[in-house]
This record gives C-alpha cells, sequence and structure tokens, in this order.
C-alpha cells in the first residue's frame, strides 16, 4: 500500500481509531502528518511547474542581479 | 547612448546608492521638464519613482515580518487573530516579485511544524499569489487530509478549486467553510461570484443578502455598502432577464 493511500485509510478511520485508542491518537495523527507533510515536499521539490509565475521571477532576479554586478 | 552626469548618477542609483536618490530624481524632473516627449528619459524618471515605491514596500515588508516572527513564538501559533502578518507579508512579497522568499520560509515551517495547518495554508497562499496552481493544489490537498474541518483549509480549498475551473467543488469548499466560522465571509463572496458566473442569479443575490446582514450584525453599517450595491446589480439582472 501507497504511503498516500495509507493516510487516506487512516485519517477515514479517524472516528473509530480516536475512540479505540483515544491515549494514542494524537501521536498517531502526529506520524501521519511528518507522512503527510514529507510525502508534499518531495512532490514540491525540483523546478516549478511552468504554468505560474516562479520561474519569471527567478529570470528577473538573476537579470537584476547582473545590472547591480554591471554598474 | 548619453554619458552625462544624470546618467552616471542613475547608474549609480541603480547599482544601489540610494544617497544619491533625492539628486538624480531632481536632475531627472527638471530634464523632463525641459523635454517632455523624451521617452529615454520618461522610461528613466517613472523607474526612479518605481524604485522609491520598492524601497518603501520593502520597508512595509520588514515591518510585516517583525510580526510573522511574534505570530511564530510557540504561544502564539494556534492564536489566529495573531496570524494577520503572514497573509499580509505573502501578499506583498507576490507583489515585489519575490514569492519564492514566502515559499522557501513555508517549507520550512511545515518541516518543524508538520500537524500545524498553518504552515500548509500560508504555502498554498504564496502558490496562489505566484499561480502557481498545480503546487497550490497539492498543498491543500494535503492540508485537508490532515484538517477536513478546519475553515481556513476550507475556505482555500474553495480558491484553488475555483481558480482550476472546479466550481461546483469550490460552492462546496466555500460553503462549509463559512459555516463552519461566519468570520470567513469572503467565502460567500466567492460563491456569490460563481453562482452569478453560472447564471444561477437568485442564489448569487441571496448570498449578497447574507454578506449584507453578516456586516450589519457584526460589523458596521459602512462595510455593508459594497454588498448592498452588488446586491442591486444582481437583481436589476434578475428583473431584466424577466422583461
Amino acid at each position: 500500500m501507497r504511503n498516500e493511500d495509507m493516510c487516506d485509510l487512516v485519517f477515514k478511520l479517524k472516528k473509530e481509531l480516536s475512540s479505540i485508542t483515544p491515549d494514542v491518537w494524537s501521536e498517531i495523527y502526529k506520524k501521519l502528518a511528518e507522512q503527510v507533510s514529507n510525502d508534499l515536499l518531495e512532490q514540491l521539490s525540483g523546478i516549478p511547474s511552468p504554468n505560474g509565475k516562479l520561474l519569471y521571477e527567478r529570470k528577473c532576479e538573476i537579470l537584476e542581479k547582473i545590472i547591480r554586478i554591471g554598474a | 547612448m548619453i554619458r552625462d552626469k544624470k546618467s552616471e548618477l542613475f547608474a549609480k542609483y541603480e547599482a544601489g546608492d540610494i544617497s544619491v536618490y533625492e539628486e538624480v530624481l531632481s536632475m531627472h524632473e527638471k530634464a523632463v521638464l525641459e523635454d517632455p516627449e523624451n521617452t529615454e528619459l520618461l522610461h528613466a524618471y517613472g523607474f526612479l519613482y518605481e524604485r522609491k515605491g520598492k524601497e518603501l514596500l520593502r520597508k512595509a515588508a520588514s515591518i510585516y515580518e517583525a510580526g510573522v516572527k511574534i505570530a511564530l513564538e510557540p504561544q502564539n501559533l494556534s492564536i489566529r487573530e495573531k496570524q494577520h502578518c503572514h497573509g499580509q507579508l505573502i501578499s506583498l512579497r507576490a507583489r515585489l516579485g519575490e514569492s519564492q522568499k514566502s515559499i522557501d520560509f513555508y517549507k520550512e515551517f511545515i518541516k518543524k511544524h508538520p500537524d500545524n495547518p498553518n504552515g500548509y495554508i500560508h504555502l498554498a497562499h504564496a502558490y496562489f499569489k505566484a499561480e502557481q496552481m498545480e503546487e497550490a493544489k497539492l498543498t491543500i490537498d494535503a492540508v485537508y487530509k490532515l484538517a477536513p474541518k478546519d475553515p481556513g483549509v476550507n475556505s482555500w480549498m474553495g480558491e484553488i478549486y475555483q481558480r482550476i475551473g472546479k466550481l461546483e467543488e469550490a460552492l462546496e469548499y466555500f460553503k462549509i467553510s463559512v459555516e463552519l466560522d461566519p468570520i470567513f465571509i469572503s467565502s460567500r463572496f466567492g460563491r456569490a461570484f460563481i453562482f452569478e458566473r453560472l447564471s444561477k442569479l437568485e442564489e448569487a443575490a441571496n448570498e449578497w443578502r447574507l454578506i449584507i446582514q453578516f456586516y450589519q450584525t457584526n460589523l458596521y453599517e459602512i462595510q455593508a455598502v459594497y454588498p448592498k450595491g452588488e446586491l442591486a446589480r444582481v437583481e436589476a439582472k434578475i428583473k431584466s432577464s424577466f422583461s
């Protein structure tokens, strides 16, 4: 089972799990949150999608630095 | 290319020497008065004001940064009223073309506080402002798994789903957001505009009525003026559709 699917499953069972194991639900939640954040940050790493402003912003930033060095 | 005192000072200012600003501005002001149709001069003169404007925006950003620093203190992390500087700083940086700074910051925040929904909300906001919808959707979908009943999460689900054209889903998320917490009144604005776009004018008018009621009951009558104008506009559209 993929991590993402496992997270989905556990959240779907949240009500049951938190009533069966109220003392450990916060720990389970923290672990799942770590998993969710790791997966997300992995997906967001690398060059941004070209359908947005970030690549253009980067180009402008570099050009501005070049102007400053050249002046 | 002209090489004179004015151009030299301009180059110095462009390179970061702000001490020459008043002198170079006054030289350009004078030159433009003498030669008002010189487009090169107008370009440089406008640029000087633009750079000054950016300088002021950066000053504002540094003030918001101080507010964000306070909001990040452990005892303030979950107090919504202390979080306003985050959103303002994200918007301001986007205007300066510096969204990457916000993105890097909130990625680090999420690494440190993976169970705090606010970090994800701010990251989604930063991507949204940079028009990086792919990344904004990934981020908001991720935090939705962690906090599906958070009004802020639902509000941003609405914004992002609306932006990618999933209007029915956006309507639902906006609805949940404002039902969870009426202070998320902007979700009703979103619903009103979507309903109008879908030609559901009665539903749009109803949203404006609820918005007006919210401001009259909870805030100030003056804040209901714009929504009243919108309601009148939509009602006129309904009337004309019957004539």
